[in-house]
């Protein structure tokens, strides 16, 4: 399941500055262990203080999130807020 | 108000019924932490810091002990012991010092005792043995060679290559276009770099942070706090504490005002240590002065931002460069400033970097759209600056620029279905955009962006035996929320709003509730609001259907009724009261509850557009019009929404003329008085026009956005550009108090020029 994987410009040290990959995952979880494999370091970066844009939607807490194949993932920062 | 598509024609929804606290507020009935008294109470005082940096050799507690009336003293040592890595290692050393003390004002030990005057002559009798330390107050001083450093343990997370040594920077954040910056500015035919500061203010809540613990022989304790997540109360103190989470109970008193700054805690913990110690209740309030010395101002900043533009006014390259002081511990402050900076509009190169830095000040707290206002001072004061260099009217240079549904934000994923045009066109076609101005008078104009935020939320809905309801939630009401989750209860089930009971529930009667921050509430509170009601709906049908004798298939809900579509025949519709009133012989008590992790916050854009006076002789600003539109997604309930744009410009006008943290050399707080540190009261400010646009959220069942915070980020931009207006005077230094407007208009020879 080829999912394409865009990287805030802040996360992009262990892709060699590369924004957008490729990765496989039927889930943001799944998602990132392979990132992490083929990026060894992305996937500390991703666990925590990380959100996921899919499909227009800001997700805080994707683990879990199922994956369609051909999905648009975006990490970005978590935010936060007064 | 200004609706930009077409939209579900709603009953309640959009509607604007007194809200159901409203008649407590006004009668001054309602009750808030302050106003809870226990039998048998003890009043605790705080002991708090003189110095603004220093070690703690010892703390003798033995005069203070033997003073009358005291029950208890405490201090760090009578908490679990915390070292940096912990989760929340900053929250449990700035709600009690243990070995060093960061600013004037942290707190140190805490003395509870029958009368709070004698608590306070307590607190002054504990002797406390420093060894004061140089304090570093300013980003410069922070960053200076050989600044002694706050905490020996702070690497700088995001430097590149990794830092080898501890230093004031807590964070660094890069974004980038990732293209040629020096191409891209080669693109442009007008380069502008400009630089600011700004100087940290408080969120200026009227109520003062307040609370009651009490604490029972079985080691379970009940505490009454103002604040703005109760179960994030119960989190933090259980933390600090080591207890279990099921051992504290919080009950969420009325809030007398939040902004941001009651989403951390203070008191909470050592009321319940005193407590435990005492063995009776221990209520703590803090005073106006500790209000300021100790709780969280937002951060002060210096900033830089570069704009390449072409003659037409197409953006093409943005730099920018960020400093924010988080007060004496890591903050997010750089990185929200980061994320916001160019958010709202189209530039294909862009480079921004953000520090965040540590000073020996109170640790920041969040206030409303943290970060976001400074990023607009100085990014929409420089858009002004590029308007008038190329002689493009302000608003057409925003709407030719602006971000719209498609087009990639900073941090690359691509805006869904957003509103920040239609906020530029409603300001646009506004009367208040051609009005003539007077003699001294000036316009000015200014956008601003917020993302807003969902996480979790409960919510429980009770219909009663009569066919009202309780909507019970655990997001304390911070700006009418009750109001919008009874009216979007109503919508659902076809109940009139006033008789549905919206109810604020402790941490021990609803599901947990995250904090009310982010601009959250009505967007995600209501999303689980709406699922307990379809729920119910559900719920309502199958009762009915059993009455009616009929299929539940064939039973719809229309209007707070069941109605048979079926084909057998006719049968009457049953009202909600009716299906309440056979609730026992269909299945029992009618209950339903909603809980989710909400997804999909829209994003905030507001546009304003202010009128100002300045007297030429003494520099003094006065603010005699205001217009600000807000792209609400879908207004629940109008009025308060209008309320919380106009709350965001009053605090967004102060912030921009009066309110500055004033610090002696010592590091001593000088102004820590509502008379020294100036906000804006309503004398001060005309009527403001809120201009609610509604392009409504496609993830939220009525289409809600946030709008708690992206008001209070275009004010201080639009105030400095109206400066200008009526001066010709750029003003890149916070507050724009009358000191520095006569300074600058003096500067300037008189009047206008630049």
């Amino acid at each position: 399941m080829a999912i394409r994987v865009h990287l805030s410009s802040n996360l992009r040290g262990p892709t060699g500055g590369l924004s957008e990959v490729e990765a496989e995952g039927a889930t943001v979880g799944a998602l990132i262990d392979d990132l992490d494999r083929r990026h060894p370091g992305l996937g500390d970066a991703l666990r925590s203080g990380v959100s996921v844009v899919i499909n227009g939607l800001l997700i805080a807490h994707p683990e879990y999130e199922p994956l369609a194949d051909g999905a648009q993932v975006y990490f970005v920062p978590q935010t936060a807020g007064g | 108000m200004t609706v930009t598509e077409p939209k579900p024609r709603y009953k309640y929804v959009g509607t604007r019924p007194v809200r159901h606290d409203g008649l407590e507020k006004v009668t001054g009935r309602a009750r808030f932490a302050a106003d809870l008294n226990l039998p048998g109470q003890l009043h605790g005082i705080v002991v708090r810091s003189p110095h603004a940096h220093a070690r703690i050799v010892s703390i003798d507690t033995s005069e203070a002990e033997a003073m009358p009336g005291v029950k208890a003293v405490i201090t760090g040592e009578d908490f679990p012991a915390v070292a940096p890595g912990h989760r929340q290692y900053d929250m449990c050393v700035n709600v009690i010092a243990r070995d060093k003390v960061f600013y004037e004002g942290h707190a140190l030990a805490a003395v509870a005792a029958s009368t709070r005057d004698q608590a306070q002559a307590a607190a002054a009798a504990v002797k406390v043995t420093y060894e004061v330390l140089p304090a570093v107050l300013t980003i410069d001083q922070a960053l200076a060679p050989g600044a002694p450093v706050l905490h020996a343990h702070m690497m700088t997370a995001g430097a590149d290559p990794p830092a080898e040594e501890a230093s004031n920077i807590s964070n660094i954040t890069r974004f980038s276009s990732g293209t040629d910056m020096d191409a891209g500015f080669a693109e442009a035919d007008l380069v502008i770099e400009r630089e600011f500061t700004t100087q940290p203010v408080h969120q200026g809540y009227i109520e003062p942070h307040a609370c009651v613990a009490d604490t029972g022989q079985d080691g379970h304790t009940t505490i009454w706090c103002s604040s703005q997540g109760h179960f994030n109360v119960r989190s933090s103190t259980a933390t600090l504490l080591g207890w279990e989470t099921t051992r504290i109970r919080v009950i969420p008193a009325e809030i007398g005002g939040g902004f941001g700054g009651k989403t951390t805690i203070y008191l909470e913990p050592l009321a319940v240590a005193l407590s435990a110690k005492a063995g009776r209740p221990v209520k703590m309030v803090m005073t106006r002065d500790e209000v300021f010395r100790a709780t969280g101002p937002a951060p002060g900043t210096k900033l830089r931002i570069k704009l390449g533009v072409q003659s037409d006014g197409n953006l093409v390259a943005g730099e920018a460069y960020l400093i924010y002081t988080n007060g004496a511990y890591a903050g997010p402050g750089g990185l929200l400033g980061a994320m916001t900076v160019f958010e709202s509009y189209k530039i294909p190169h862009f480079d921004i970097e953000a520090l965040d830095v540590v000073i020996n000040t109170a640790r920041s707290a969040a206030y409303r759209a943290p970060a976001a206002p400074l990023t607009a001072y100085a990014m929409e004061t420089l858009l002004d600056e590029v308007a008038t260099e190329l002689g493009i009217d302000a608003m057409d240079l925003r709407l030719k620029n602006a971000v719209a549904e498609g087009e990639p934000s900073t941090m690359g994923f691509p805006f869904a279905r957003i509103g920040f045009t239609e906020c530029l066109e409603a300001v646009r076609d506004h009367p208040h955009f051609t009005a003539p101005l007077g003699p001294n008078q000036g316009r000015g104009l200014a956008a601003g962006y917020w993302f807003n935020i969902g996480e979790s939320s409960s919510a429980t809905v009770n219909l009663n035996e009569d066919g009202t309801a309780t909507v019970v939630t655990g997001s304390p009401d911070i700006g009418g929320s009750r109001a919008s989750m009874a009216l979007m209860a109503a919508e659902e089930l076809g109940i009139d709003p006033m008789d549905i009971r919206p109810v604020v529930g402790d941490t021990e009667a609803v599901g947990f509730t995250d904090i009310t921050e982010g601009s959250r509430a009505t967007f995600a509170t209501g999303m689980a609001v709406v699922e307990a009601c379809r729920k119910m709906v559900i719920e309502l049908r199958g009762r009915a259907a059993k009455m009616m004798g009929a299929d539940v298939d064939d039973v719809d809900w229309v209007d707070g009724q069941a109605v048979y579509t079926g084909s057998d025949g006719d049968k009457d519709p049953l009202p909600v009261a009716a299906i309440c009133a056979k609730a026992k012989r269909t299945g029992g008590p009618l209950t339903a509850t909603g809980s989710l992790e909400a997804h999909g916050a829209g994003p905030g854009f507001a546009v304003h557009l202010c009128d100002v006076e300045v007297d030429p002789e003494t520099g003094v600003v006065r603010v005699v019009r205001y217009t600000a539109s807000q792209d609400a997604g879908t207004a629940i309930h109008p009025s308060y929404v209008e309320g919380q744009i106009q709350g965001g410009v009053a605090q967004g006008v102060g912030w921009a003329l009066n309110e500055e943290y004033i610090y002696d050399s010592d590091g001593v707080m000088e102004n820590p008085s509502f008379l020294d540190y100036r906000v804006p009261v309503a004398s001060d400010l005309p009527m403001i026009d809120a201009i609610i646009v509604e392009v409504p959220n496609p993830a939220h069942p009525y289409g809600v956005r946030g709008v708690g915070e992206t008001g209070i980020v275009p004010p201080i931009p639009a105030v400095a550009n109206a400066i200008y207006d009526a001066t010709g005077c750029r003003l890149r230094d916070l507050p724009m108090s009358p000191i520095r407007v006569l300074e600058a208009i003096t500067a300037n020879g008189g009047s206008n020029g630049s």
